[in-house]
């Protein structure tokens, strides 16, 4: 089996936090907080994360995959320091979302679910992010960027660049 | 009980039983996928929907799986709106179902195919690309054709509820959702290929039966699994005298609806080893084929010199777990009748492993099928009086019922049985003692067997014969009252349930105990038979 990864000790600290808040019946429930936690440690859910996750809250692994495959704002696979997603629904494809990716995509020189090879971004699409009247939407990490144009991705790029300086 | 109505008509049914159960104890089928009635009912698959009164006048769709019966409930089976709602959750299930029954195990006994027959359309309306996940491996025993799964999670709440093991899980749960087990953590428990039996549909499929002929082609017989001494009750599917599939037949008394894998692919320990289809007897110093009157004469000889050489007591046999009460009663009377009051023994306890579901499914530790009833017939001879008798020259010549007896003894004790005279053994394979016998008669495998066996738990159970045994291969009742039909002795008819009668007026505990009260579910020794009740 995937030999489950161990928390740090902070990280140890804010998981009982967080198995805290549910009775000891429905520890379960505390399994999208753990998640989280762990993308939060590592990058991503591996399933070595997830093993470590179905351990605190004393499942079998297979139930935490359940959960985390289910959900794509959880990594799967590592992912660039800055991970982009364009909304693709069709609102946000009305207003042009399909010039911004195709921009960002160019720009970074990277596909549908690539990273760059430096690690610094990684390019998605998203479902509805609920901003629908001010679309395109861009999500960046976990902000959320609204009216997005070629131009302003551009304006985005570079102050993420800044910022990582 | 309750008083119901459904469609307009009244029944009278059991308070609290799950709404299809009740329909089916009605012999009204709803149409299901998700509900077993061996897991916590789930309401996933909507397939199951009806209508029933929710408020005087006002009727609602509502899941049969969920509904327990109360007095006064009032249905709708067949109204346009349920008849409806079948037709649209057959076509979603369709839509990337493969279709390829030609080529599917489950063929011939399938939920979707059965449901398409009753309630799909002729025509499918979908004209966009089938998704096409591949198939798995999921463990040992089961592999996973993907496309074919309806993910009503009969596998994976069997693996929460029953094995306790929780190996299966719905991924990637959406439009895309498949069962799968975690990275490479198999499913792999001791009754993992139950799922095969309750997948309504061709996704879940053993390999051992992968590719196999058609099921409509298979003779079915009811018996009881050999393995231990749960006693499991089982299905076989045969086909030209050999079985294709073990499957578990409901007891809930026993097993549920479930058996373990061990259980369910023994049979082929039994059936692809070499058989002894003829009987062995020994000349100069080898063991030789025989016809069954020469064996029978070399049988007889060799009894009647030691008997004559060293008196009644010197003759002893030993029963057998593997076989039936009704045969070791047999033996039994064999010895009394025959050899004149001999010492009788039997096979020590063949020590396992036991284990305990999450639900309560029982392996037992005992490996053998009939230890208790065997005991029961054989009285308290223990194989240690006979091995004592054999070492101190106090037994002279020795019957076994069944080979198997070697597996629970240590080398010295085998070697032991040289010091014998003369030694008759009955035997399916040429096991450690046949090699040592003066005379091997060809018996039965438990599949072969009509009689009755005792669980662990004292139930007693019955056991009907796939086929008849091999080539010269006889059942052990016929050749024991054969034997002692040539030393003089009338040991009764070779009728089991005849024998079962015998039984019941000779050995306590068995009172009262006939096939017809046996049926099909068992019955307990000592105390639930009808003789009780009739004070005996
Ligand atoms: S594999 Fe079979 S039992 Fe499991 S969810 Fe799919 S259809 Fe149901
Ligand atoms: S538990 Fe025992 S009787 Fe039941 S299937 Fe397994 S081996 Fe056979
Ligand atoms: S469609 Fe893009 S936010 Fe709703
Ligand atoms: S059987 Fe009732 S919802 Fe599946």
């Amino acid at each position: 089996m995937a030999t489950p990864l161990e928390f740090t000790d902070a990280a140890r600290e804010r998981a009982a936090k967080i198995l805290d808040r549910y009775p000891e019946e429905y520890r379960k429930s505390a399994v999208v907080p753990l998640l989280h936690l762990a993308q939060e440690e590592w990058g991503y859910v591996s399933p070595e994360a997830m093993a470590c996750v179905a351990g605190l809250i004393g499942c079998s692994p297979v139930k935490v995959a359940e959960i985390a495959t289910f959900y794509p704002m959880f990594n799967k696979e590592p992912v660039g320091e800055h991970v982009l997603a364009v909304c693709h629904t069709l609102p946000c494809a009305l207003t042009g979302c399909g010039s911004v990716f195709d921009h960002l995509s160019e720009k970074l020189g990277i596909g549908l679910g690539e990273s760059t090879e430096d690690g610094r971004f990684t390019l998605r699409k998203s479902e509805c992010l609920a901003a629908c009247d001010r679309g395109p939407v861009l999500l960046v990490n976990r902000r959320l960027h609204t009216h997005v144009s070629p131009e302003k991705v551009d304006e985005i790029l570079a102050e993420l660049d800044k910022g990582s300086r | 009980m309750a008083t119901i109505t459904i469609d307009e008509k009244q029944y009278t049914v059991e308070e609290g039983r799950n709404l299809i159960d009740a329909a089916s104890d009605l012999g009204i089928d709803i149409p299901h996928f998700c509900y077993h009635p061996g897991l916590a009912p789930d309401g996933n698959c909507r397939m199951c929907l009806t209508e029933m009164e929710i408020r005087p006048g006002q009727f609602g769709i509502v899941t049969s799986c969920t509904i327990r019966i109360k007095d006064g409930m009032n249905f709708r089976f067949n109204s346009p709106a349920v008849l409806d709602n079948r037709k649209g959750i057959m076509e979603f299930l369709l839509i990337n179902h493969p279709l390829d029954c030609p080529w599917c195990d489950q063929a011939g006994e399938c939920k979707l195919q059965d449901h398409s027959f009753d309630h799909g359309r002729g025509h499918s309306r979908f004209v966009e690309t089938k998704r096409v996940p591949p198939k798995k491996d999921l463990g040992p025993h089961i592999t996973l054709y993907t496309t074919r799964c309806i993910l009503c999670q009969r596998c994976t709440r069997f693996c929460d509820e029953i094995s306790g093991t929780s190996e299966l899980g719905v991924v990637q749960m959406g439009s895309k959702s498949e069962i799968a087990t975690f990275e490479d953590v198999p499913l792999d428990n001791k009754m993992s290929a139950n799922v095969a039996d309750i997948c309504p549909v061709g996704a879940l499929v053993t390999k051992d039966f992968l590719y196999k002929p058609r099921i409509w082609h298979y003779d079915k017989v009811d018996t009881v699994c050999p393995g231990c001494a749960t006693g499991c009750n089982t299905t076989l599917e045969t086909m030209h005298q050999k079985i294709y599939r073990t499957r578990p037949r409901h007891n809930e008394a026993v097993n549920g609806y479930w058996m373990c894998d061990e259980g369910r692919f023994c049979y082929h320990g039994w059936q692809d080893a070499d058989r002894l289809t003829a009987p062995l007897k020994r000349v100069d110093g080898e063991l030789v084929q025989a016809t069954w009157p020469d064996a029978m004469d070399a049988a007889v000889s060799g009894i009647r010199a030691v008997l004559d050489g060293e008196g009644d007591s010197a003759m002893g046999v030993v029963g057998s777990p593997m076989a039936t009460n009704e045969e070791n009663f047999v033996l039994c009377k064999l010895g009394a009748e025959a050899f004149g009051s001999p010492r009788t023994g039997l096979d020590r306890k063949l020590e396992g492993e036991a284990w305990t579901s999450k639900s309560g499914f029982h392996i037992d530790a005992d490996k053998a099928p009939n230890t208790r009833g065997a005991r029961d017939m054989l009285g308290a001879g223990s194989l240690d009086d006979i091995l004592r008798g054999i070492e101190d020259g106090s037994i002279r010549g020795l019957y076994l019922l069944g080979g198997d007896i070697g597996r629970t003894l240590s080398p010295e004790e085998t070697a032991a049985f040289r010091k014998l005279e003369f030694l008759v053994v009955h035997d399916v394979h040429r096991s450690d003692l046949a090699e040592l016998a003066d005379v091997v008669f060809p018996g039965a495998i438990p599949f072969e067997k009509n009689g009755t066996m005792t669980n662990g738990q004292g139930r007693v159970q019955r056991l009907s014969p796939a086929f008849p045994p091999p080539g010269g291969a006889r059942e052990d009742g016929a050749i024991l009252r054969y034997v002692g039909q040539r030393m003089g002795a009338d040991l009764g008819g070779t009728d089991p349930a005849g024998v079962l009668e015998e039984i019941a007026g000779n050995v306590e505990g068995y009172a009262g105990l006939t096939y017809d009260l046996i049926g099909d579910q068992g019955a307990m020794t000592g105390g639930e038979g009808p003789s009780e009740a009739a004070g005996g």
